[in-house]
């Protein structure tokens, strides 16, 4: 059985990380926080596929947090997972291509799915 | 129904008097002047031919055999039909005449026989253009008096606009969880009916984890919903009991998707007896005012005076001397001292066209008032600003 992707899901709302981590622990390599600081350290320490962020947080945006990464590492696929998918920050990050792609919530699961198998077979 | 008769487009005067020489003598004066002219010879007939045609105006004359010329004027000026007409008296100097009664009867002006040609072309063309202009003034506030209902009513659709959208990411977070609960257990059980295997300890771990999740999230729901019927009761615009700190907690549960990420709300209300208010009302004033507060501490961070992630709201809620004091406090721009005696003004704005009625705050004086209270404002530019809305604790 080939890896699984590896996944790094950020959310200020802790009950959202762990029903998503129990949700994908069988598919995915699950890691999540709710820290946006940590996450931009998680990325720095390597091995991220695919970062999944909230929008509306305390300290950052899930756009702002996407920004910080792409510097770090452009080739992770960077998904927004967010309740406010007519923000205009959230638009303008879909057009310019800080964010691959807006799912809306509640979670379309295989929607996500779809997204990460081609991100990962593309990059083989 | 009597219509206005301006078929030549020209003013019509009816003249009703009982002595034919002055009728003729007014007539041919009249139709000079370029106005169509229409003759009744007594009370009686006068108050037949306003109701088959309605004059410009109408030259009265006081003493007529039967229904005299006071009486015909109350009676047309007791109809609402044809109370707009202005009357004019006619008087010859040496009868009896009492102008406080033509007054009263409702005559806008009386002429005295024998008629001068300039003062009766002067007279009669004043009233006739008095009328107009009263008649454009009342269409001009009748007017506005639709549009300020529009705009009160654009008020009320964009609070629901904001209690909806409020309401509905408030719930999507939960549902968020809990979907991915619900499917999580669904996979954990396929797998265990599949595989025919018995449930392990990882899975009764998970299995404890999602459930407390969905409770959680099922509880944070119904919170939600329950914060809600203090706007769907049918009694929220009556007077009833309630409970300040639950209305408050209503409003912050609504605004909270608006205000969580930027500002933090302190609160700090004492104990205070049930209030007598319209709930759902007061909750609309305290939505309102952080809406405001949420706004003035945006434009604060973005002009720089107060570091972002720093914006504050304190609510203070206290009892004294038999009155609740409610103080909504922020950190954000202020407003500056010249306008500040403006902000209760209806339709006043600072906000950009589209942003907001400048409805908010004159509706929520309105509502204050309603409930025999005050609302005023302190502030310093720069630095915050303070609501204060004190509420007699008996209620109304």
């Amino acid at each position: 059985m080939e890896d699984k992707a590896v996944v790094l899901y950020i959310d200020d709302e802790n009950l959202n990380l762990c029903a998503f981590e129990i949700l994908f622990r069988k598919t995915l390599n699950v890691h999540t926080t709710i820290d946006t600081d940590e996450a931009v350290e998680m990325v720095r320490d390597g091995k991220i596929d695919v970062i999944i962020t909230d929008q509306m947080m305390p300290v950052m945006t899930g756009v702002e947090l996407l920004k910080k990464i792409i510097e770090i590492d452009n080739s992770i696929l960077r998904i927004i997972h967010s309740g406010y998918v007519d923000d205009p920050e959230i638009q303008q990050a879909y057009e310019d291509g800080t964010a691959h792609y807006v799912l809306d919530k509640p979670l379309d699961k295989r929607m996500m799915l779809t997204a990460i198998n081609e991100h990962i077979n593309n990059k083989e | 129904m009597a219509t206005t008769d301006y078929s030549e487009n020209k003013y019509s005067v009816l003249i009703a008097d009982d002595n034919q020489n002055n009728l003729k003598v007014l007539s041919t004066m009249l139709e000079t002047l370029g106005y169509r002219v229409r003759v009744a010879t007594s009370g009686e007939l006068a108050i037949q031919s306003v109701k088959s045609m309605l004059p410009d105006l109408i030259l009265l004359d006081i003493h007529m055999p039967g229904i005299d010329g006071y009486e015909v004027c109350r009676t047309l000026k007791s109809s609402d039909e044809f109370k707009d007409v202005p009357v004019i008296f006619l008087s010859a100097l040496s009868e009896v005449f009492n102008k406080i009664e033509a007054f009263k009867a409702g005559g806008v002006d009386y002429i005295t026989k024998p008629f001068e040609f300039e003062e009766v072309s002067i007279r009669i063309e004043n009233h006739i253009k008095l009328k107009e202009k009263t008649l454009m003034l009342q269409q001009a506030l009748t007017d506005l008096q639709d549009k300020e209902g529009m705009l009160i009513q654009s008020e009320k659709m964009a609070a629901l606009g904001l209690l909806t959208s409020g309401v509905a990411h408030e719930i999507n977070n939960p549902v968020n969880f809990i979907t991915n609960s619900v499917s999580a257990l669904e996979d954990r059980i396929n797998t265990t009916v599949s595989e025919n295997r018995p449930p392990d300890e990882e899975m009764a771990e998970d299995f404890n984890k999602l459930f407390s999740n969905i409770s959680t999230g099922l509880m944070q729901i119904t919170k939600i919903v329950h914060s809600l019927r203090l706007y769907s009761r049918g009694d929220s615009d009556k007077m009833t009991n309630a409970d300040l700190k639950e209305i408050i907690n209503s409003a912050l549960i609504i605004m909270h998707h608006r205000f969580s990420h930027r500002v933090v709300i302190e609160q700090n209300i004492s104990t205070i007896p049930p209030i007598r208010c319209q709930p759902g009302k007061l909750s609309q004033i305290i939505i309102n005012l952080i809406s405001n507060s949420i706004d003035a501490i945006g434009e604060a961070i973005t002009a720089g005076t107060i570091e972002e992630d720093t914006g504050r709201i304190i609510i203070t809620a206290d009892v004294m001397d038999r009155q609740v004091n409610i103080n909504i406090t922020d950190n954000g721009i202020g407003i500056d001292s010249s306008i500040l005696n403006k902000v209760f003004d209806p339709f006043f704005t600072t906000k950009v066209v589209g942003r907001g009625t400048g409805l908010g705050l004159s509706i929520c004086q309105s509502i204050i008032s309603e409930h025999n209270g005050s609302i005023s404002i302190d502030s310093t530019p720069g630095k915050g600003t303070t609501v204060i809305i004190i509420l007699p604790l008996t209620g109304v």
